[in-house]
């Protein structure tokens, strides 16, 4: 791109220059060549001037360039846009060669930092910046899914495939059991989440992700900081901006299940034969309706289209912006979207010379469209469910015309009826504004005091058109009586007040900063929930409160606190060569009990850039290298807002006197608060290098952490003589450590009109629990209720990351496929465990402590759900007007617990399984197949425990982004009367390279002892499609 | 500068307001500071230790230990239980410590301390207090039930434990997060504890229940339950003062057999000097608010000495409960349920509650419990019918729930049912259940259907109180007493039973009395405790199973010395760090 201007430039100039080199005499000639230093090729159109004249020439297409000069003493200057102005003494040489350095902008670009800005080439925190211009041009809405593989340390985990899901994020590994999600400051304000935040309105986004730089907001930064600065008016005539894009989207894959016919055989082998048709349901078999595909009934071709515009504009005093977008998207499955709109207006004046005044708002809505997911999703049911049902309730008639099954029986089989059953819907408005004023105190001190107001309403509701699955969206003869509305109504007030004082002074050596504030916040929370069954009908106009009219039943709670926290900083730099900083906050919350309010939270910085030194300035290649190393304490306050408090509520309902024929409730408290309870505390140290070579071409940098945890609150089980047993007060007794090592490099050359810009990151994280109470007491996590696994999944333990898999092993090292044949018993000798349940073909599970029976205690670890690394790559290519982005991501080693396993690898009475399940199950006649015997009998050993025949390798590599853009040459957007065009096309999740044998390897994390459990997640769709940019 | 000034002492003001700042008033949600500051709110706070009878893990493991645990039940190992094979090993004394039906036992009735606790934590706060001594005389007599009643409820979560567990921790009122666990104390100062609670309670309930409030329990809840305790602590055949104490009590409220002379005062109940020596009267009353109810005290006293007084206007309260006609007795629920005077402690089964009619499903989990869980052994069927005749008892104590639910078919209607003895057949059911019908609609009402005291046991204590004390007639008075309410109220079976007995010597007496409190008591959750009175559960236990038919029960490893104790869950031993010790042998 930047050729394409200088072109157009020079183009201009060397006209310019020409007509303007008659009015010259020569007195002193100097000519020669420009090239570039980056590639050695020639540079057209680098200006000449000498120095103090507006004498002056550019180069021609070859790079060369003659000038007549006032004198042999004369200095010419070389400036070319893109690279480093050269100034030379001609010193009576005809003939000057010159190699001009492209400049990076590297150098002087500008990060925001807590409380503050600092030069990037001045960090010595580990900070991430995320290219914002890129997510918005990806069909994702979610802010942080589209943040996802682009910055080392930083695991973002999309919590579904479906429109408007959340994503859960993770810096630099997973600090506690509990909330573990970073903190978001989006322009000051500190805010709960940034779902709703349109990528387009970003300008500019880091990740804080080592305590230099996060622990300046003290208690919330132990799990990182992610601090989001907005776009502002910009001084010049209006522009305006507009981008859109349409895409469509659908599965990148499913699982092969078995049709009919399929399944006729399923049904055959697991019974011994047809001649046992159990009910009406069996002998649909014979049924001569065509087959249906569950999975195609309730799937669709998704589609999703974005429309974004914005204005903005100014004088030098006054600037305004203004943007509004839309959003629409529909999910690959029926019923699933998200609908989301946003408007944001900034204003930004100068009231005098010292003092500035901004002010932005937004406000933002978002509609949003759900299936059901977790316990009871829909694709369970359209997976798992026979394929000979009937689809509609008249294919219950077509054998003969006889009711085959009724048809409340054929619905509530149906997961296509299933799916309409439940009406999920949800809306968000979100109301936004922040103002400040700034106020320049002399030369050095800069005071400014700002405030925000954030108010969430969140209403979800859920409207069940029976309560049984049966759904009579068709039938005339309906039953209403089980309809049920119920609702909940949300609300979030938020609001900060600050107060920030800085100061900046800096000479030729000496850099100095410094920086303090005091913020206030405070926070309220109100929740609803309300519900009726009995509406009379099921279309829109019955989904609401006033239309059913039985078995009212709400309830609610509020929440609220206030918090108090004065950061401070000093910074301090020598030359720019060594660099010192302290940071400090002291927070208070009332969350905590009177005693405990108080906490503060040093962090300590050094920095030491060598490039500067000069026993390095001989070499070349070597154009920048720092060392930094930190150390420093921050905290996690996300807790039980109530936990120090020992409660008093409803417990239980009372006959006590059969007073009035009134019931009495019972208030009593469950357990005692503790009032000694304090945040989770994260002392944590960094070492980084940052480098740059061959004058920024290879850039990146090398981090090493440690972070370790104490004080994780836990509720530690205390003795059942204290009456708490199950609501054991909360402890700060448990400790984790993270630590690992990530890796950036950046790679940018330009060729021509060819040039390349790749980034890569690598990220290895260890996680590990070093305490759990004095007792080392487990965590059980992940509890699964179905038929035969209904037990806890994950077990969290000392020395062992957080939410490893606990199950059984199935004892493949003795005997072939884990699987106990009769044979074993001659040709081996081999006793099965437990002997008296198990029969040739049943899985055998080892038997750890050799007690002879399988029980709790030969339970162990058989997965860990945490990556041994992840990654991603970023490519962008260009030619001439031409762009071309590939983006990779994967992680690596991690396990998931693939729940769906259960009935595709199985047979339990009435589910549909993948294709060759029966090839590849026991029998007599096939002995050596992988998977235990099929039977429809009570499987007394239990084949489909807890253990890792549900284990599967979860690593992956996506192709997540693929886009080819062109931008439209200059002289045909002049025609359009545009500044510029540029259109692109693009495929997202367009490959993916995995073992993973389900949906899709990406699984959300319900809680951090609930990761990477598969029952059937919404599945990332893979979408197509292509947009447009407009600047007018 | 000047311009540094300003900032400087903004901040300093906002600093200053910091702690005002932080100090948010929770909103909607009640903690301890703020709760207990009205008689309602004490009222709520003692429904809490209540509604722990109510809960599952209560109602289920109760009749596990005091039936399946005795020589009257059989408990069929099923799916129904959670825990494995545990209730069968319960039954069959192959009892460890990592039983977790043992552990539910421990755990609910502490759990029932802690919610007692919790009230009596605050329940004398001055502050409280001068609320409700201020606003109304009413509410300070409501304060003193109150009072009376969580003393009692907690009294009888220990008693629960110290039968079964021996000498127990003692929770302090306040308990501390940080070291929770307390040593045992032992079988007397358990006891002791127990007294003073039941005793206190005793003076502070109410003398009778209002209409409006019956349910709670009463004076005369608190001097059954006491007459219990004494029994429990006495042994058959040895005359000591818990005989003599618990036949006082005993003449004092059933009045119908009462002694004058042996009614008691006040200060008979209480024992001020041994269960309070560090205080006087005055102090006592003090303490208890009771001065307004000073005349009571000292008329009781002088009514003591003139040899007419016992606790005031007791012909009230003993009027209040009362024999009852068997099917009557069967059918409580709300609607007669003033009129039943036999439960003096009863609590509502842990289903009845909600306010669709469909959720009111009171036969739900007791039907599960008793269908296919419990049967009556062999012992207990030929003890029903042996050559005393079929005791019409047998029809009400045992028949098949499954087949007919009680109020549809009352069993007088299906005499044959009587016949009916088939081992995998007949259930037993006698939780007092009502039909779903019955069951008040919208929630209100409440059927009490789970007696965990009533009359008759009171009954035949204190016919087993009077022959340790040297009366040999009226124990048997008393049992044919018994037996005329249950001529007038069941038809008989056959023509060899008799409703009347003779009398006898001691051993004769004692024996009648046994044999009657498990007639009449079968199924109500009491013999195991019999049994552990009478000294020799293991021998009475292994005795009964010899010729049981159901496998279930045909191992009884009953050890002397070890089995008349539960153990002490091998988890509380681990949590405490060894501070709560086991009991011997486990």
């Amino acid at each position: 791109m930047k050729h394409i201007v200088c072109i157009f430039i020079c183009a201009f100039l060397i006209i310019h220059n020409n007509i303007a080199a008659f009015d010259y005499q020569d007195e002193f000639v100097v000519q020669g060549t420009a090239i570039s230093g980056t590639d050695n090729l020639a540079l057209i159109g680098v200006n000449i001037i000498e120095k103090g004249t507006s004498n002056g020439t550019i180069t021609d297409f070859e790079g060369h360039y003659t000038l007549s000069v006032s004198g042999p003493d004369a200095i010419i200057v070389f400036k070319y846009i893109g690279y480093k102005s050269h100034e030379i003494n001609v010193n009576g040489n005809s003939v000057i060669d010159v190699v001009l350095e492209e400049e990076i902008e590297v150098l002087d670009e500008v990060v925001v930092i807590g409380y503050g800005v600092q030069k990037k080439v001045d960090l010595i925190g580990a900070i991430s910046s995320i290219d914002t211009e890129e997510l918005n041009s990806i069909p994702v809405t979610n802010v942080a899914t589209a943040m996802q593989g682009r910055a080392a340390g930083v695991q973002i985990i999309q919590n579904s495939g479906a429109p408007g899901s959340d994503a859960s994020i993770r810096i630099r590994g997973t600090g506690t059991i509990n909330n573990s999600e970073p903190l978001y400051v989006v322009d000051g304000f500190i805010t709960e989440s940034i779902d709703l935040l349109n990528p387009a309105d970003i300008e500019d986004m880091q990740i804080l992700k080592d305590v230099s730089s996060s622990a300046i907001y003290g208690a919330r930064a132990a799990n990182g900081v992610i601090i989001i600065t907005t776009k502002r008016g910009k001084e010049g005539k209006l522009k305006i901006n507009f981008s859109s894009y349409w895409g469509i989207s659908d599965f990148w894959r499913q699982p092969d299940i078995m049709d009919k016919y399929q399944y006729k055989d399923l049904y055959e082998a697991s019974h011994g034969g047809l001649k046992l048709l159990n009910s009406a349901r069996d002998s649909l078999l014979f049924n001569d309706y065509a087959a249906e595909n569950w999975m195609d009934q309730i799937s669709r071709q998704g589609s999703i289209s974005k429309y974004n515009l914005q204005l903005s504009g100014g004088s030098e005093k006054s600037k305004y912006f203004f943007s509004g977008n839309y959003s629409n998207e529909d999910g690959i499955i029926q019923k699933a979207g998200q609908k989301r709109a946003s408007f944001r207006a900034g204003f930004e004046t100068e009231l005098s010379k010292n003092i500035t005044f901004n002010f932005s708002s937004v406000y933002s809505n978002n509609r949003r469209e759900r299936v059901t997911e977790g316990s009871d999703n829909i694709f369970q049911y359209a997976l798992g469910t026979e394929p000979h049902l009937p689809l509609q309730p008249e294919t219950a008639f077509n054998w003969y015309g006889d009711e085959l099954v009724s048809v409340e029986e054929a619905l509530s089989w149906n997961p296509y009826t299933r799916l309409w059953y439940a009406d999920l819907n949800g809306a968000t408005n979100q109301f936004r504004t922040n103002a400040e004023l700034k106020i320049k105190l002399g030369s050095s001190f800069l005071f400014s005091t700002r405030g925000g107001y954030e108010k969430t309403f969140r209403k979800y509701s859920d409207f069940r058109k029976r309560n049984d699955p049966a759904v009579y969206e068709y039938y005339d003869d309906i039953q209403f009586d089980d309809n049920t509305q119920s609702e909940v109504n949300e609300n979030h007030s938020k609001w900060q007040f600050e107060n920030i004082l800085s100061y900046n002074k800096s000479t030729m050596d000496h850099n100095i900063g410094m920086v303090t504030a005091i913020a206030l916040e405070g926070y309220g929370h109100n929740y609803v929930y309300s519900s009726k069954a009995l509406a009379p009908g099921y279309s829109e106009e019955f989904q609401s409160l006033g239309a059913a009219y039985l078995s009212p039943s709400t309830t609610g709670s509020q929440t609220n606190w206030t918090a108090v926290g004065i950061p401070f900083r000093f910074d301090y730099n020598f030359r720019h060569k060594y660099y010192f900083q302290f940071n400090f906050r002291a927070d208070a919350s009332s969350i905590f009990s009177e005693g405990n309010r108080w906490g503060f939270f040093p962090s300590l910085s050094t920095g030491w850039t060598l490039s500067q030194e000069d026993f390095l300035n001989d070499i070349d290649w070597l154009t920048h290298l720092k060392i930094r190393a930190n150390l420093g304490i921050s905290g996690n306050n996300r807790i039980d807002e109530f936990a120090s408090k020992t409660l008093i509520s409803y417990y239980d309902t009372y006959y006590v006197n059969g007073r009035n024929t009134l019931y009495s409730p019972a208030w009593s408290a469950r357990g005692m608060g503790n009032p000694n309870i304090l945040w989770e505390k994260t002392n944590a140290g960094n070492v980084g290098i940052d480098y740059g070579f061959f004058n920024y071409s290879l850039t990146g940098s090398i981090d090493a952490f440690i972070k370790n945890t104490s004080g994780m609150l836990l509720k530690l089980p205390m003795v059942l003589s204290s009456g708490m047993s199950g609501y054991e007060p909360w402890q700060n007794a448990g400790e984790v450590s993270n630590y690992g090592f990530e890796i950036t490099l950046g790679w940018k050359r330009n060729f021509g009109k060819f040039s390349m810009d790749i980034n890569a990151n690598f990220t290895k994280i260890n996680n590990i629990v070093t305490k759990l109470g004095e007792e080392g007491n487990p965590v059980w996590g992940g509890y699964m209720n179905n038929a035969n696994l209904n037990s806890y999944t994950t077990y969290t333990a000392v020395g062992h990351p957080i939410g490893m898999f606990y199950g059984w092993k199935i004892d493949r090292t003795k005997y072939n496929n884990g699987i106990w044949h009769e044979k074993d018993r001659e040709t081996l000798g081999l006793q099965p465990v437990p002997s008296e349940y198990t029969v040739p073909g049943d899985y055998i599970f080892m038997d750890l402590n050799a007690d002879n029976k399988i029980d709790e205690n030969d339970k162990t670890f058989i997965g860990n759900p945490n990556p041994d690394f992840s990654y991603g790559l970023n490519m962008n290519f260009s030619y001439a007007n031409l762009e071309l982005i590939i983006f990779f991501q994967g992680m690596q080693g991690n396990d998931l617990f693939n729940v769906q396993r259960y009935s595709f690898y199985g047979y339990h009475g009435s589910n549909n399984a993948v294709q060759g399940l029966i090839e590849d199950s026991y029998s007599l006649e096939n002995e050596e197949a992988p998977y235990p015997r099929l039977t429809n009998a009570i499987d007394y050993n239990q084949n489909y425990r807890v253990s890792d025949f549900y284990v599967e390798d979860g690593s992956y590599l996506r192709l997540k982004n693929l886009q080819l853009g062109y931008t439209l040459p200059k002289n045909v957007s002049t025609k359009l009367r545009v500044e510029n065009i540029k259109i692109y096309i693009g495929a997202y999740n367009l490959l993916t390279i995995t073992n993973y044998s389900g949906f899709d390897p990406e699984i959300g994390i319900e809680s951090n002892t609930f990761m990477g459990i598969d029952r059937g997640a919404y599945p990332q769709a893979r979408t197509f499609m292509g947009g447009i940019i407009l600047d007018l | 500068m000047k311009y540094i000034v300003i900032p400087i002492i903004l901040i300093l003001s906002v600093l200053t307001a910091c702690e005002k700042f932080l100090e948010v008033e929770l909103k909607g949600k009640s903690t301890e500071e703020n709760f207990y500051s009205t008689i309602n709110e004490f009222q709520l706070a003692l429904n809490a230790a209540y509604a722990v009878l109510r809960s599952s893990d209560f109602q289920n493991t109760l009749p596990l230990i005091g039936d399946a645990m005795s020589d009257d039940f059989i408990y069929q190992a099923s799916t129904y239980d959670n825990f494995g094979n545990d209730g069968l090993k319960l039954q069959n004394f192959n009892i460890t410590s990592d039983n977790n039906w043992v552990k539910n036992w421990y755990t609910v009735n502490y759990t029932g301390i802690y919610k007692a606790n919790q009230l009596l934590s605050h329940i004398n706060d001055e502050i409280r207090l001068r609320y409700i001594e201020n606003v109304y005389d009413e509410d300070l007599r409501r304060w003193q039930h109150i009072y009376g009643q969580v003393l009692f409820l907690r009294a009888y979560y220990y008693f629960n434990l110290v039968r079964t567990f021996g000498g127990v921790s003692l929770l302090p009122e306040v308990q501390d997060i940080d070291n929770p666990a307390i040593e045992r104390s032992s079988l007397e100062e358990t006891y002791f504890y127990i007294e003073k609670d039941l005793r206190t309670a005793c003076i502070l309930l109410s003398e009778y229940i209002p209409s409006e409030d019956y349910g709670e329990v009463s004076q005369y809840s608190g001097l059954s339950l006491l007459m219990k305790v004494l029994v429990t602590q006495a042994s058959q055949g040895v005359r000591s003062e818990y005989w003599e104490e618990a036949r006082n009590i005993g003449s004092t409220i059933l009045s119908n057999h009462g002694d004058p002379a042996s009614f008691l005062s006040y200060n008979d109940v209480l024992k001020l000097e041994k269960f309070y020596p560090d205080i006087t009267w005055d102090e006592w009353k003090e303490q208890f608010k009771l001065d307004s109810r000073l005349d009571e005290f000292e008329l009781s006293e002088m009514a003591k000495e003139n040899g007419s007084g016992v606790f005031q206007d007791f012909n009230t309260m003993s009027s209040k409960h009362g024999l009852v006609p068997w099917p009557e007795m069967l059918r409580v629920y709300y609607q007669n349920l003033t009129d039943n005077k036999e439960p003096i402690f009863s609590v509502l089964s842990m289903d009845a509650i909600g306010t669709d009619p469909s959720q009111i499903n009171l036969l739900n989990q007791m039907d599960d419990l008793y269908n296919t869980i419990f049967c009556p052994s062999k012992s207990l069927m030929d003890l029903m019918a042996n050559y005393e005749g079929i005791d019409p008892r047998n029809f009400y104590g045992c028949y098949s729930h499954n087949m007919q639910p009680i109020g549809y078919n009352p069993p007088e209607y299906n005499e044959y049912w009587g016949g009916v003895f088939t081992e995998n057949f007949q259930r037993f059911v006698k939780f007092f259940l009502i039909a779903d019908t019955e069951v008040p609609y919208g929630g209100g009402g409440s059927p009490r259907n789970i007696v965990l005291l009533r009359y008759s046991d009171v009954l035949l204590l204190y016919a087993e109180a009077l022959n340790e004390t040297g009366d040999r007639t009226t124990p048997i008075d008393i049992i044919n007493d018994i037996r005329a309410n249950l001529e007038t109220s069941i038809p008989k079976i056959d023509n060899i039973f008799k409703y009347t007995i003779s009398y006898g010597p001691y051993e004769y007496v004692r024996d009648r009395v046994r044999i009657e409190r498990r007639k009449e008591l079968a199924g109500e959750r009491v013999r195991y405790f019999d049994l552990l009175r009478y000294g020799n559960t293991g021998d009475i236990v292994t005795e009964a199973y010899k010729n049981e038919v159901a496998q279930s029960k045909q191992y009884i490893s009953f050890v002397k010395g070890v089995h008349e104790l539960l153990p002490i869950p091998q988890v509380e031993i681990e949590l405490s760090h060894g501070v709560i010790s086991q009991n011997p042998g486990y």
